[in-house]
Parts: structure tokens; sequence; C-alpha cells
């Protein structure tokens, strides 16, 4: 990454409905509650001395298959952005309700005025906006809240779910 | 005042035609037409020559039809971003051939491979894209070449002839 001006711009509408809402929220529980298991086995199949019971093993053949054939869709953007499942690294995915996650990011997308954040109407179609989130970095990856929010909806895989592109 | 992005985002065709182009060329050799009548005349007033009655007049009327109702239509923004007309602060403007400034401003937007420049495909229009210039100030004018491409050409109108919005 080298330095320069690193954004993001995404399109979706201006105002995001009740129904994607709740659909955003219930993805993001069935994500959660998998990436719990997830993170179990990794810890099982990689605690000291190596897996030994049969659950360990199980666990083992989980990792493995992760290692080598990439993470499952369902968390290929939380692995690139978060790294591979871990209490720690994976917090912000998990550390709170599904319900809070999914608001504070349709707040941010609906009102858009963090200092990393940019928005304009999209010319072409009414109702719908663009938003530019980032900033000027020398190589590293934009700190900004807008950025950091939109790293975890991203990894959640709800941007689909509420019509962002 | 803490930093804050700032930073143009259009839309508009990833090719441009010849036509097009024609268009800009058009439309920028109109915008300069009027830039140097506006030059003449604010800077006779404002310089050490000595001209004569008539020519003064004009350039008195000129002046002080601007004050009262504004730049012309073709100049408004030109004024906005380089202020009221000034030899030196508009040589961006009019120290080149309409040819030379549309052709670098389209260099740049075919490549957007400056710095401060980030692009995507309109996911709603094929053919069409999203393009943001800027970078994150602590409230100043970005200095980056995209942005200063952006500048020149809404100065000089190039940019509704060429579909960029």
């Amino acid at each position: 990454m080298g330095s320069g001006f690193h954004c993001q711009i995404l399109v979706g509408p201006d105002e995001i409905c009740e129904a994607q809402r709740s659909v955003a929220i219930e993805e993001v529980r069935r994500f959660q509650s998998r990436a719990r298991e997830a993170i179990e086995k990794f810890r099982l199949a990689l605690r000291e001395g190596g897996p030994v019971t049969p659950t360990e093993v199980g666990a083992w053949s989980f990792v493995h298959a992760w290692w080598k054939r990439g993470a499952p869709d369902a968390f290929a953007a939380a692995d690139l952005l978060f790294g591979q499942p871990d209490e720690i690294r994976w917090r912000p995915l998990l550390g709170e309700e599904p319900e809070t996650l999914v608001s504070r990011f349709i707040d941010w997308w609906r009102v858009g005025d963090e200092d990393d954040t940019a928005t304009r109407s999209n010319p072409d179609l009414p109702g719908q906006k663009i938003v530019v989130c980032g900033e000027t970095t020398s190589g590293g990856e934009p700190v900004g809240r807008s950025s950091k929010l939109l790293r975890i909806a991203i990894a959640l895989a709800i941007l689909p779910l509420l019509g962002i592109r | 005042m803490g930093a804050e992005l700032i930073c143009h985002i259009c839309k508009g065709p990833e090719e441009i035609s010849a036509e097009l182009r024609a268009a800009a060329i058009e439309e920028v050799r109109r915008f300069q037409e009027l830039a140097t009548t506006a030059l003449g005349h604010f800077e006779l007033l404002g310089g050490d020559g000595d001209p004569d009655a008539e020519t003064e007049a004009l350039a008195c009327e000129y002046v002080r039809t601007w004050r009262k109702h504004g730049p012309p239509e073709l100049l408004a923004a030109a004024v906005e971003f380089y202020g009221e007309p000034d030899q030196e602060n508009w040589r961006a403007l009019v120290g080149e051939a309409p040819e030379t400034l549309v052709s670098r401003f389209l260099g740049w937007w075919r490549s957007c491979s400056v710095r401060d420049t980030a692009a995507r495909t309109d996911p709603d229009m094929p053919g069409q894209k999203i393009v943001v210039c800027g970078e994150t100030t602590s409230g100043t004018e970005p200095e980056g070449e995209g942005f200063g491409h952006m500048k020149v050409a809404t100065a000089t109108g190039m940019l509704t002839p060429l579909g960029i919005r």
C-alpha cells in the first residue's frame, strides 16, 4: 500500500429501510454464531501439545482446510481484513450485539458527517448517494472512524443486504 | 481545526469520445475569450498604463457591471476558485491552448493514476465511473494533482460537455 489518498467509494440508498436493517441484523447474528464456533476450533486445534482428542482432531481438519483452501465464503472478508479467527482480533465483529453493530453503521451511512467521510447525491439515480471515506496516509491503512466502521461492515458481509455496492 | 477529508466526487463516462472532447475544447475556447476580455478590463483599471478615455470608460463600465451583478455566468466558477480576474492567478486557465488543457484533463481522467485520486466503475451504470480526488487537510484547500485538474476543469467549464457531473 503506497502513500497517498486511500479511500472506499460506495453507492447505495439515501435511506435504508427497516426490512433491510432486519435482514442485516439476522445475517450478523448468524455470522457471530458461526464465527464463535470457528474461533473455538482454531483455539482447540492450535493449543499447545497439538490436537489429541477427537474434538481437537476435528478442529484441526477445519483449520487445515482453512489454511489450504482459504476461508469459507462467509468468512472470507473477515479473514482478509481481521486475520484468522481469534477472540481478540475478531472482537470488533463479535464484541457487540448485532443490532448495535448494524445500527451504528446505518447511522453513519445516513448522516456521514465524520471528518474522513464525504457524500453527494448520485446524479443519475435519485434516492441513491455516493459515499467516500478514507484519508491521506503515508502508506498505512486509514484509521478514521468511518474506515473502521466500513471494515467491520465489509467483514460482516452486510453491505449487499443494505443495498450498498 | 481537525483534519478533514476535502474532495471532489464526480461521475462521468469511462471513455470520452472525440465529439465530447471537441465540444469541451470549444467550451474552453469560449471561456478563454471571455476571460481574456475580463482580464484586459480589470488589468487596465489596476495598471500603470495610460489608456485613452474611451478605453478606460469601457473598462470602468465593465468592472462596475461586474461588481453590481456579479461575473458573467461562464466565468462564475473561475472567480469562485481563482478570485477576480488577475493575470497571475488566472494563468492556469488562460495560459495554454484549449486543446492542451482538455487533453491534460482527459489524461488524468482516463488513468486516475495520481496520488490524490481514486476511481471505480459505477456499479449501476456500466461505462460510467466515479472519480474521487482530494486529501485530508486541516481545512486548507488540497494541493494534489487530481484536485488541481478538477479545479481547472470546473473553472473553464469543460466538465458539462464532457458529460462529467
